[in-house]
């Protein structure tokens, strides 16, 4: 069963950068993706904070840093 | 009495309505499995139809299915029909079943093909879930898979520094289409199918006219939006 908790915190960045769904849905493939090349978030499993998940749908949207 | 159902349409959520629910899940009906994939938050996600590569250049290589069923939080139970299983999460307490209980990693997940690929969809039902009250959903494959969707109550997540204090609307499941539309149930009753796309620019279907000679006329301040 998925952890509502890192799907809630995607889904709030999701919504943070105005991503349309379909947008939404790639990011979290970005995000596992990430994860399985061994760039993992300091969380338990990996997971990365909503700090470190603003960062990451900065990387994907092309936004560059803050 | 015929009718035509527009997968283009829009169904904006107005409560509990299991036949139009019904109706849009009929779009799965024969569109062939592709694959399994497990995403971030450990959600799986069935991906069915035609085989499309992503739009982010940053998934370059990465396909995705035309139609793309996503669990997101829900507990889940697939019976496989290529091999004597079951594969669930969330369904089962294991505590209850520890003789029969493996668990399996997330690459064995995706790797194994528990659906044989190119099995057909056969039926998409949905069904009122206990204890929720929200739909659940049962998927019918053409090699005698089955996959059950089952909503679980929503949990809130713990406080964490830079979090907006609004819990984001999570669903039940969802549906994206290949229709720039998507379903999504839950949770609750609620269900709407809607555009899945930011808007763009319409475009025009018939090709402007060409624009009179200009008339001398006086000036008029504002503008057209004047009135």
């Amino acid at each position: 069963m998925g952890h509502k908790r890192d799907i809630t915190q995607s889904q709030a960045i999701a919504e943070e950068f105005g991503m349309d769904v379909e947008t939404r849905f790639e990011f979290g493939d970005y995000i596992e993706e990430c994860k399985r090349q061994g760039d993992r978030g300091s969380g338990k499993r990996g997971d990365f904070t909503y700090a470190e998940l603003r960062a990451k749908a900065r990387e994907f949207l092309g936004l560059g840093d803050e | 009495m015929a009718g035509v159902i527009d997968l283009q349409g829009v169904h904006k959520p107005a409560g509990p309505d299991y036949d139009s629910l019904r109706s849009y899940l009929s779009q799965l009906i024969g569109e062939p499995f592709l694959f399994a994939r497990v995403g971030y938050g450990d959600e799986l996600t069935l991906h069915l139809g035609t085989p499309r590569d992503a739009r982010n250049p940053k998934l370059r290589n990465r396909v995705r299915g035309s139609y793309l069923l996503a669990v997101r939080g829900s507990a889940w139970q697939l019976k496989s029909g290529v091999a004597p299983v079951i594969v669930e999460a969330g369904v089962i307490d294991p505590l209850h079943l520890s003789q029969l209980y493996r668990p399996i990693s997330t690459e064995e997940l995706e790797r194994t093909p528990f659906i044989q690929p190119g099995a057909r969809v056969l039926a998409a039902e949905p069904f009122v879930a206990r204890p929720t009250g929200g739909y659940g959903l049962l998927v019918a494959f053409s090699d005698g898979s089955a996959v059950l969707i089952n909503p679980t109550p929503l949990e809130h997540p713990a406080d964490e520094p830079g979090a907006p204090e609004k819990v984001p609307h999570i669903s039940d499941w969802e549906l994206l289409t290949p229709h720039a539309r998507y379903l999504w149930v839950g949770p609750g009753s609620a269900w709407g199918y809607e555009p899945s796309r930011q808007a763009e620019p319409p475009v025009p279907t018939n090709p402007p006219k060409p624009s009179p000679p200009a008339a001398k006329k006086r000036p008029r301040k504002g503008g057209p939006s004047s009135g």
